[in-house]
């Protein structure tokens, strides 16, 4: 049914309407000639039919011998539209220009996907492909597909496959990223516990090799705690272990907050500008007509969004530079929210090295009329064993 | 005096009696076949013209009489010179001598 309905639309269709007492008898000889005549119907006394475009001026033979009335009602199809817009030669050459157009950016990348990637980021691979060559609006023809992706996988080691397929405008970057395993512990490799800072030590847990400091010992850092070196009494030799420890260490440190009263600040100010921009591939072009404003205390953001009309990606984008007019102000705070703002960044320091714990800590505030201080002394608790292999048949760099 | 009308239907008739169960006459355009596709479309061939024509009634001529298809808002989809589409709601179908 819709191949007829098409069929019809292309050759046209005329609908007239017919009046007489005989119009049975005018549409038995229609019919019986054979002119097309369909969608016959009868309404409020009046009939109507359709038929072909060219076949309507046939049918004046028999309405004259008939003596019916025939009306066109509607005219249909391609024929008269055609005929419409015939002098409209403007929109035949949009119309051809269109398809020109459609037809050349078809040859050219508008839009690159990544597909498959956890560890690599969508931007590096993008900006990977950037620098060798696939941006969008970079002709099809130039690109060598093998060979980017040979030259990703090249420059990031976690892929280890990568396919580029150009399906119409569309780059389409498909990755496989390799599982890293990672290095085994050398359990075999005999190995000292060496203190990796300062502190004394408060406990003290050996799981091989034998133990050199006591708990309550103070060491250095890079001191001996649990030696790899082994004297056997039974046997009276040595063997090399692989030592290893957990030494809690306590330490202490010190930190000084200072927080100013008086603090110049860049304050926003009201009436952001945003000023657009239409990418063309490499040209940048403003779509606007005003003068772009330099503020000298601004913010500026600059973000690009790519066009998109139902979802399609269109092959340019455009990219919003913002601009907040700023000023700079000193703004003075108050102590209490000053010490606020203090222990906030004592706060922070604190869960700087998560692996250490806060033992005791003890501050000293000092208030002046600038500013306000937080002098902090800590005492903290770390695991300090470090394993530091044991070098045998170590080299001097000269063969010896 | 007999009526030649009468005598000519008598001869179809004995004429069809004798003749073996087939769709030849069908087939050969001898006699009207309907087709029925619900109540919305009705195909009627070996149709030999239109008498009369309404939105509830459309009645044709066939070799054996007339043939009357009763509904609403019924209209031809389609004309050709021995056959048509009636499309409408279509309750009635009727064979009239």
């Amino acid at each position: 049914m819709l191949l007829i309905r098409w069929i019809r639309f292309m050759r046209g269709t005329v609908t007239f309407q017919i009046e007489g007492d005989f119009a049975e008898r005018f549409l038995n000889l229609i019919s019986k000639n054979g002119i097309p005549v369909f969608q016959t119907r009868y309404r409020d006394g009046v009939f109507y039919a359709t038929t072909a475009a060219k076949s309507y001026h046939r049918i004046r033979p028999f309405v004259r011998a008939t003596h019916v009335r025939v009306r066109v009602a509607e005219r249909h199809g391609f024929p008269f539209v055609a005929r419409k817009y015939f002098r409209r030669f403007g929109l035949f050459a949009g119309i051809l220009m269109f398809l020109v157009c459609l037809g050349i950016s078809g040859q050219f990348v508008w839009e690159i996907q990544v597909r498959g990637n956890h560890a690599v980021s969508t931007d590096a691979i993008i900006q990977t492909l950037q620098e060798e060559g696939l941006t969008r609006g970079r002709w099809k023809k130039s690109l060598n597909p093998q060979m980017l992706a040979m030259k990703l996988r090249l420059k990031h080691h976690e892929i280890s496959w990568a396919a580029i397929n150009l399906v119409g405008s569309v780059a389409e970057v498909e990755v496989n990223e390799r599982i890293e395993i990672g290095e085994l512990p050398e359990e075999q490799t005999p190995c000292n516990v060496v203190a990796a800072r300062g502190g004394q030590i408060v406990s003290i847990q050996v799981y091989d090799g034998q133990k050199v400091r006591q708990k309550g010992e103070a060491v250095r850092q890079g001191e001996l705690i649990v030696s790899g070196v082994v004297k056997s009494l039974a046997k009276g030799k040595t063997i090399l272990r692989h030592a290893s420890a957990s030494v809690m260490a306590e330490y202490p440190e010190h930190n000084q907050i200072t927080v100013p009263l008086t603090q110049t600040l860049k304050v926003p100010q009201g009436g952001i500008q945003n000023y657009r921009y239409l990418n063309l591939g490499s040209l940048r072009l403003p779509l606007f007509l005003a003068r772009e404003r330099g503020q000298e205390e601004s913010f500026e953001r600059v973000f690009t969004r790519p066009m998109r009309v139902c979802g399609i990606p269109l092959p340019f984008d455009v990219t919003i530079l913002q601009v907040i007019p700023a000023e700079k102000k000193t703004v003075s705070i108050t102590p209490e929210k000053a010490r606020e703002l203090a222990l906030s960044q004592m706060s922070a320091y604190e869960k700087k090295n998560p692996k250490r714990t806060v033992v005791a800590r003890k501050i000293r505030q000092q208030t002046t009329n600038q500013q306000i201080i937080f002098d902090i002394d800590y005492t903290f608790c770390e695991d300090i064993a470090r394993q530091e292999p044991i070098l045998l048949n170590h080299s001097d760099g000269n063969g010896k | 005096m007999k009526n030649p009308m009468r005598k000519k239907t008598e001869h179809a008739e004995k004429a069809s009696r004798n003749e073996p169960l087939s769709l030849t006459g069908a087939l050969l355009n001898r006699e009207a076949h309907v087709e029925l596709r619900g109540t919305h479309e009705a195909l009627l061939e070996g149709c030999k013209g239109i008498v009369e024509y309404r939105e509830d009634l459309i009645r044709v001529n066939i070799r054996q009489g007339q043939l009357a298809v009763g509904g609403r808002n019924l209209e031809l989809s389609c004309v050709s010179e021995d056959s048509m589409i009636v499309r409408g709601y279509i309750n009635k179908i009727e064979f009239c001598q």
